[in-house]
């Protein structure tokens, strides 16, 4: 082993302070949730639940209940004690929004009901490449841009737009209440949060997928952390906070601001309102930079 | 002030900074890196060139020239001058390690030359997805294993699954029993720039290092950065620090620590030689962190 070098000069002038060490949520963060119940009514037969700062919805049909991300497998117990406060109906279905664990862990319980676990396509490669034995495998998947779930006279649109968070995310909408379920994609009134790194976004596919979402017809999106209800701006804000932190990233690094520098340049007066904004900012920044250094 | 140089200079000291490896600390060092190109002569046609702040190989054979990485433009420029210093034969393949733009910039010169590229076949979904006009497309990709030969001179094109990225090419040099690995290991470095291990696969790693160990007979490897030659054991003992680094923060959330307590809590004093431990292990062990979390 070589003894301990000092960094190279070049090293000196990289963002060293770029990770706090006293981030407290490290999943894709948002204003933490804390008032409220934990179930929440959106409509007829249409809920909301949220535990570990991770939020889900349920449909509740004639013939049964769609359930959708169990979270973990404590979460996934106390998840379906709601549904049964409402509902003796059987759980049809458990869909995954997309693959992350702090999602889609703990869908045992459903499957031991009979439940058909569903996801998109796309998700299998990570399941298989990288198993985890508290996330249980899709029985179904679907390919392409939308699949309708129906059951007992309800529908769920599954929409997928592609690569942005992971490749394998689906938006739910739930016309009869003219919301959507939108996962990670964003998370309402804040920059990106939990640790601030953007974790496993492209973030050029990401503005072009929340472009996609916004023209879609809905009222208000149930977000995957933070509140049940933000109205459809909070995904124009988002999509408009990553556009102009692009734009700035991009801007500092052709005026030639030294490349250590560059992260704790970038101000965006129009989004300092955001939750986070002055913790995240830079960090948020610095995964830009890295897009632009390595496409990625 | 924008004379080709400085930014030149600019662009060798962002890649340094953002890219998963820093430069390392031999080569010419400026605080923006090496500037111009740097060759060494392994010996039996084999050749590695430093410059753009990265590093990279080229092989002659009776027939041609294979090339590895071309950095980027003004690199690819310099790589085909020291190409030319020591060869007139035709440039007949580049190779590029990875998809990451600090290093694949610049192709379009070799093909002017003649040069047909290839990769591994996932990063054809990242080049066309992200298109940069300085990233010349591939000719040709190939799946597990491909041999070139230019002549009594060949190269083994080997994947061995996810790594520092998900198509990370391990070149191995038979004849010289050497293989050049592109930021996936830095020797006897921890993960460095930012500590934020961009674009990796956190465990795959250890196993895709494990494969490359088993199946192929090396005893040297060239590195992507800093460089030129390190033992086989430089290979190994990164396998062991990310094997280490994710057992000791595994460790931790078993233990019930605080998640925005386990960076700082991780210490792998084994491996405290390490070029960035004091500076990044933090930051590595909040990527792994993140790894357990989400699965990404
Ligand atoms: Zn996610
Ligand atoms: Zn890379």
């Amino acid at each position: 082993m070589r003894p301990h070098q000092t960094m190279a000069g070049a090293m000196a002038l990289c963002i060293v302070a770029f990770f706090s060490p006293h981030s407290a949520a490290i999943a894709q963060g948002a204003p933490p949730y804390f008032g409220g119940p934990k179930t929440v009514k959106l409509g007829d037969g249409i809920y909301s639940f949220t535990k570990q700062n991770a939020r889900n919805i349920f449909i509740v049909t004639d013939e049964g209940v769609i359930a959708t991300d169990p979270i973990s497998p404590d979460a996934a117990a106390d998840y379906m004690a709601e549904i049964r406060k409402v509902t003796d109906k059987p759980v049809k279905y458990l869909v995954y929004s997309h693959q992350h664990w702090d999602h889609v862990r703990g869908g045992q319980i459903f499957k031991d009901a009979g439940a058909t676990v569903l996801s998109h396509q796309a998700c299998m490669t990570y399941f298989h490449r990288d198993p985890n034995p508290d996330v249980v495998l899709p029985d179904q998947t679907f390919e392409g841009p939308r699949f309708d779930l129906e059951l007992g006279g309800k529908t769920l649109e599954l929409y997928h737009f592609g690569r942005n968070h992971g490749d394998c995310l689906i938006v739910m909408r739930i016309p009869e209440i003219n919301a959507i379920f939108l996962v990670d994609l964003v998370t309402p009134y804040g920059v990106s949060g939990g640790s601030g790194l953007i974790n496993d976004f492209y973030p050029t596919d990401w503005i072009r997928s929340l472009k996609e979402i916004e023209a879609m017809e809905f009222d208000y999106m149930i977000g995957g952390h933070g509140p049940p209800k933000a109205p459809h701006w909070a995904v124009t804000e988002r999509r408009e906070y990553l556009e102009a932190l692009m734009v700035a990233v991009k801007s500092e690094m052709d005026s030639g601001t030294t490349p250590g520098d560059i992260a704790g340049a970038i101000r965006l007066p129009k989004f300092q309102h955001l939750w986070n904004y002055d913790r995240l900012l830079a960090r948020n920044a610095e995964r830009i930079r890295a897009y632009y250094i390595l496409g990625w | 002030m924008k004379t080709p140089s400085l930014i030149l200079s600019l662009s060798l000291a962002v890649a340094g900074c953002s890219t998963t490896q820093e430069p390392a600390s031999s080569g010419p060092a400026t605080p923006f890196g090496s500037l111009g190109a740097m060759t060494t002569n392994i010996g039996d046609g084999l050749y590695t060139v430093s410059a753009g702040g990265a590093r990279t190989v080229f092989l002659v054979g009776d027939e041609g020239v294979l090339v590895g990485d071309p950095i980027s433009t003004p690199a690819a420029e310099q790589i085909l001058g020291e190409i030319r210093k020591v060869t007139n034969k035709p440039i007949r393949y580049v190779v590029y390690s990875h998809s990451h733009w600090d290093h694949i910039r610049g192709g379009q010169v070799f093909k002017e030359e003649g040069a047909e590229i290839w990769s591994q076949e996932n990063c054809l979904a990242h080049i066309y997805r992200n298109p940069n006009p300085e990233v010349a497309y591939p000719d040709r990709s190939y799946t597990q294993k491909q041999v070139l030969d230019v002549g009594n001179a060949t190269v083994e094109l080997l994947y061995h699954g996810p790594n520092h990225s998900d198509c990370s090419t391990h070149m191995y040099f038979p004849n010289h029993k050497i293989v050049h690995i592109v930021d996936t290991v830095q020797p006897y470095a921890v993960s460095g720039a930012g500590g934020r291990m961009n674009d990796s696969y956190p465990k795959l790693f250890v196993d895709s290092l494990q494969m490359l160990e088993d199946e192929v007979p090396f005893e040297r490897m060239i590195p992507g950065h800093g460089g030129p030659i390190a033992p086989r054991d430089a290979v190994i003992n990164r396998r062991k620090y990310q094997q280490a680094l994710l057992d000791a923060v595994k460790a931790e959330i078993d233990k019930g620590t605080p998640f925005g307590k386990i960076p700082d809590a991780v210490s792998l004093p084994k491996f405290k030689d390490l070029r960035g431990y004091d500076q990044y292990l933090a930051a590595n062990a909040q990527r792994i962190l993140i790894y357990y979390t989400i699965g990404w």
